[in-house]
């Protein structure tokens, strides 16, 4: 099993009043999966997807990643762990402004001290596969919304991961190139044999996936495989 | 009323949200004003002190008459007391005495020699016993009685009845003190560095057998101050000066004037660093809270609303660090006031005791509320932009990316600050500021503003040109800084904008200083070329020691291993303080020693020097060399007829040359010592310089000295080595006091690329979140914010550099040559760019510490959640 979630808490405190935005979450996720999670508002999708990628740590119960429990290593191992195992997809694409497509691309590997030459080759050939072979050198604020996601793609690739985590990729996208990013996502799914947890709430963008979760409230409310 | 709403409602909020931001920029500003204020406390003592001891020493005398150093005959006192219109004449002996051992000017103190029974129609006294100064017969009939006051006395540890060794022109002798006076009458002169004796002792001891320095005049009642005193002048003829206490005052004030323009535009600066402070926290604020002010704009909030939104945020801020300010410049009074004290005793050969330090009630509001209303000022203009913000910016989510307005904006701040650093290097080589003094403030603010405007430019372009470094280096982290840095001119320009005016401040200083030194390492080098000079304790630089009689001469000779120097007219040079309309110049009489070095010590400037020194030496007439300054003062050129005041009447003299010494930067004027001797009528001699004999070692010939004349006379023997260390270290000491401005702006520096650091991370709060999702560590992230840092403290370091010494060059070469009438040559401080470098990384650095945690101990979820 590549991903193992054990009843899961996570609860933040506001002042006086604390939100229990996990309330005791446990699934499981093979490899090649791509599993689509739904919810309203606030039920705790993101949390759910943060505590996976190591991003947060769980108040309670555990993240067993590749037969590694993430929950137990160090701020620095887990740093690590995230450049090499996982890849992430954010709605604002989050790219670094001051850097071209192709460095943005790299940047994960770049963090573990490779140079820009070892790692350009396989930069382009993502890229390429991204359909942006044009675009390389352009820096975010050159690229359309479409482009600067698919850039992020890439750069979750660059990797090679264990898992890509993608939290309303196509959130801030208009819809037509919502899908071609969702093609792209499946399709790359499909060929690497890439697990894929997204986090949506448009039953549209659902689809794509193998898998369906619906949560409410905190906890698991369905868990489909289509 | 709307307004304090807003404030209360959301200005206040956001300073309550960001009190780091708010704590550095009253902090900016409170040391930028400390610096102020600690500066104008000084001058303002500086010249009360002076004022004060003026008027302690003239008491009730509304006239002094005095004749220079030499001193004039005793019998002219009668002569005084019959003119018309004069109650009370009252004489008195001046002379300077150093405790034995003295090296320092510190250690020097003022003899008054008085007449005890006619002192009371003039000065007060009140001693801890009073019967010594009501009953003066005891006093009087022990000659090596001496009053000091209770301050000397309590700062070196005596009291009534210890016996305290004094040199004068007989020698080191010994004296018991009767009484010690209170910081009353005449005793607060001199910052109370000052000793009483009887005239007729005080003749004795300082070789002024016969002679008067100074008689003070009480006129009769309703007697016309101006007729009684050219009475006076009539009668006693040329070479005296009868002057009013408010008189000297004002001539000792105006010498002040440009020494402390100097020091209160050093201060400044450190004040402008931290108005930057200021206006960079606002111009930041506006920019993170556009949304907001899009906002309130869209819920009808006005456009000048908005404006004084930011500007009352600032009230408090400016009004909080100016009050600290106050309260931090007063410590840093105390501090510097010494400092200051050498450095005017070195620049102007006297010595201001600052006997307190007051910084009175209404300087203090005038401080609270300039301060204030220059924090105001300085946030007013990047306060206007939030005038400019759109109500649809409530709207947008991203308020990022580069506008072309900025742009325009920050190409239009290059070009001007170019325009300053033109207008400034043409003023300062034309001299423009001779023409209004206004135009010569206006000239030294466009020197900083100018680097502080075009500087963050020159960092820019530096940044790009080492853009790819990084990258070849593979060390992404590294990399993604100098992006960082690159990416937001505006943001890098600011940074660097404090901390580089701090640099460039210490870079500036750093020109002056080693000019000056330089300057004068040289000169010595050519001027003294004996191998030995010997005199009395104090300092030699300056003549600023208790003169001997040249009697002595022959017995020095005597000693085995001192060879003569030139024939046997001798080897000695008296050095006396001259004024010279109004300056206070410096007259060197020197023994016809020179021609066996061919007058290598005669540093003749443009014609030559053997030549020169002959026509001066061998003139039929009178004649002198005098130095640029005195040229300058006295509007003289080579040539010209000039003439001095002598106790004997004026004398005139031809002016053989122009001789360049750094005594007096007033002006300096070498007469031939058997000229002087005439006209003065004063065999006392400052110095002798002498030679050793081969196969004699210098400690040999000092301790032979020590053993045969040393005890007698209280002589002081040191080798050229010794002298020139001892200058060098004077120059020290009397840039002392620009450590503390150099540490101030620094600091000031420091703070403002810390805030600017601070908000920097701040807006990249989400990229950093990213960073950290896609695998960076913290102590990337860490290393990152450090890097930064540093880069921008490298090159803003390199770019002061560059500019601090291009404006030190013209200072040295146009300004300081202009006021202080020394030629100084420009000398690039070598020493001092590698300091500069250092400096700035290593502030750079501690700047960073903070942001850098900051920035690695953000949350990840939460920092991707930031807006
Ligand atoms: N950092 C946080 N601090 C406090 N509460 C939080 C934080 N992050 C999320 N929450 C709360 O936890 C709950 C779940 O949030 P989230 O996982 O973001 O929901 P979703 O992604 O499904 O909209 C919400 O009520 C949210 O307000
Ligand atoms: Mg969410």
């Amino acid at each position: 099993m590549l991903l193992q979630v054990r009843s899961l808490e996570k609860t933040y405190s506001r002042g006086e009043e604390t939100i229990r935005a996990l309330r005791g979450v446990s699934l499981e996720i093979p490899e090649g999966q791509f599993v689509s999670i739904m919810g309203p508002s606030g039920s705790g999708k993101s949390t759910l997807l943060h505590l996976m990628g190591g991003l947060d740590r769980p108040s309670s119960g555990q993240v067993i990643l590749g037969g590694e429990s993430i929950d137990r290593l160090s701020d620095h191992d887990l740093s690590l762990f995230r450049r090499r195992k996982l890849g992430f997809i954010f709605q604002f694409f989050n790219l670094l402004p001051t850097l071209s497509a192709l460095e943005n691309v790299a940047l994960p590997r770049l963090l573990g001290n490779e140079s820009l030459k070892e790692i350009e080759p396989r930069a382009r050939e993502l890229l390429g596969m991204m359909g942006l072979e044009s675009r390389i050198h352009h820096k975010p604020d050159q690229l359309s919304g479409g482009e600067m996601q698919r850039v992020a793609i890439a750069r979750a690739l660059i990797s090679d991961p264990l898992l890509i985590l993608a939290d309303e990729p196509t959130g801030n996208l208009d819809s037509k190139t919502g899908e071609s990013i969702l093609t792209l996502l499946r399709d790359m799914a499909l060929k690497t044999g890439k697990t894929i947890v997204m986090v949506t709430h448009d039953p549209k963008a659902a689809s794509y996936g193998n898998r369906l979760l619906r949560m409410r409230d905190g906890v698991l409310e369905s868990d489909e495989t289509v | 009323m709307r307004l304090f709403n807003v404030f209360r409602h959301i200005g206040l909020s956001h300073l309550k949200a960001r009190p780091a931001r708010a704590v550095l920029t009253t902090l900016g500003v409170a040391f930028g004003i400390s610096l102020y204020v600690a500066i104008a406390i000084i001058n303002h003592s500086t010249r009360n002190s002076m004022r004060d001891s003026i008027d302690a020493v003239a008491g009730k005398a509304r006239l002094s008459i005095s004749a220079g150093i030499a001193g004039f005959p005793e019998d002219r006192l009668e002569v005084i007391r019959v003119i018309p219109g004069v109650k009370s004449a009252v004489p008195m002996i001046e002379a300077r005495a150093f405790f034995e051992g003295a090296t320092e000017s510190a250690d020097g103190l003022q003899i008054m020699g008085v007449d005890l029974l006619q002192e009371a129609s003039v000065r007060t006294y009140k001693a801890t016993d009073q019967k010594i100064i009501d009953d003066p017969l005891t006093f009087l009939n022990q000659a090596d009685s001496i009053i000091l006051t209770q301050n000397l006395a309590t700062k070196r540890g005596l009291k009534i009845d210890d016996k305290i060794r004094l040199s004068t022109a007989l020698g080191a002798r010994e004296f018991t003190i009767r009484g010690l006076l209170e910081p009353e009458g005449a005793a607060r002169a001199y910052g109370g560095s000052l000793a009483i004796m009887d005239i007729d002792g005080a003749r004795v001891s300082f070789g002024k057998e016969n002679k008067l320095d100074r008689v003070d005049i009480v006129p009769r009642n309703g007697e016309d101050l101006n007729a009684l005193q050219t009475r006076i002048e009539s009668t006693l003829g040329a070479g005296y000066r009868v002057e009013r206490p408010e008189t000297q005052s004002e001539q000792m004030e105006r010498m002040l004037d440009s020494y402390q323009l100097i020091l209160t535009f050093f201060s400044s600066l450190a004040l402008l660093v931290g108005l930057f402070l200021v206006m960079n926290s606002i111009s930041v604020a506006v920019a993170e809270r556009k949304r907001e002010i899009g906002t309130l704009r869209a819920l009808g909030a006005t456009r000048s609303l908005m404006v004084a939104l930011f500007v009352s945020e600032v009230v408090g801020i400016g009004f909080m660090g100016s009050a600290l300010g106050c309260i931090l410049g007063k410590g840093l009074a105390h501090k510097m006031s010494s400092q200051i004290t050498t450095s005017v005793a070195a620049q102007f050969q006297m010595r201001i005791e600052i006997s307190h330090l007051d910084f009175t009630t209404s300087q203090m509001l005038f401080t609270l509320v300039a301060g204030t209303l220059a924090a105001v000022i300085a946030a007013f203009f990047p306060a206007l932009r939030a005038a400019t913000i759109h109500p649809l910016e409530s709207m947008r989510r991203h308020s990022e990316s580069s506008d072309p307005a900025e742009t325009r904006r920050s190409n239009l701040q290059v070009v001007f600050g170019v325009l300053l650093l033109v207008f400034m290097s043409l003023s300062m080589i034309f001299s423009w500021g001779k023409v209004w003094i206004g135009i010569d403030l206006l000239t030294k603010a466009s020197a900083v503003l100018g680097a502080a405007l075009f500087g963050p430019f020159l960092v820019l372009g530096l940044l790009r040109l080492t853009r790819g470094f990084g990258a070849k280096l593979s060390f992404p982290v590294l990399r993604l800084a100098q992006e960082n840095l690159l990416r937001s001119r505006k943001r890098t320009g600011a940074n660097v904008m404090a901390l580089m005016v701090g640099l460039f401040l210490v870079m500036l200083i750093a020109s002056v200083r080693s000019s000056f030194h330089d300057t004068l390492t040289q000169w010595l080098d050519r001027i003294f070329v004996a191998d030995i000079m010997v005199g009395s304790n104090g300092r030699f630089i300056s003549g600023d020691v208790q003169a001997i009689q040249d009697s002595i001469l022959p017995e020095l000779l005597a000693v085995p291993g001192i060879k003569p120097i030139g024939t046997d007219r001798g080897a000695a040079t008296r050095i006396i303080p001259y004024y010279y309309e109004g300056k206070k110049m410096a007259i060197k009489a020197i023994d016809r020693y020179a021609d066996f070095y061919r007058f290598q010590n005669i540093p003749v400037n443009g014609s030559d020097r053997v030549q020169t020194a002959l026509d001066w030496y061998e003139s039929p007439e009178p004649a002198a060399l005098v130095s640029r300054g005195f040229l300058t003062n006295a509007g003289k050129k080579i040539g010209d007829h000039f003439e001095l005041d002598s106790p004997g009447g004026k004398v005139s003299f031809r002016i053989a040359g122009e001789i360049i010494d750094y005594a007096s930067s007033q002006g300096v004027i070498y007469l031939d010592r058997r000229v002087y001797k005439k006209h003065w009528n004063d065999s006392l001699v400052t110095v002798f310089v002498l030679n050793l004999e081969t196969g004699y070692t210098f400690e040999q010939v000092r301790s032979e000295i020590a053993k045969r004349l040393g005890k007698k006379w209280n002589l002081v023997t040191i080798s050229n080595r010794e002298f020139k260390d001892q200058m060098q270290s004077a120059v020290e000491r009397s840039f002392a006091y620009t450590r503390v401005i150099e540490t101030i702006a620094l600091l000031v520096g420091l703070l403002g690329l810390l805030n600017t650091l601070l908000i920097s991370v701040m807006e990249r709060t989400r990229e950093i979140g990213v960073l950290r999702a896609i695998g960076s560590t913290r102590v990337q992230i860490s290393k990152m914010i450090l890097f930064e840092a540093v880069i921008q403290g490298f090159f803003g370091a390199c770019v002061a550099i560059l500019l601090g010494a291009y404006v030190g060059r013209l200072f040295v070469e146009y300004a300081l040559t202009e006021q202080l009438g020394w030629i100084i040559e420009y000398h690039f401080p070598k020493q001092s760019v590698w300091m500069t470098i250092i400096t700035g990384v290593l502030v750079a650095a501690v700047a960073g510490i903070w942001p850098a945690r900051r920035a690695s101990g953000l949350e990840i979820t939460e920092a991707l959640d930031y807006e």
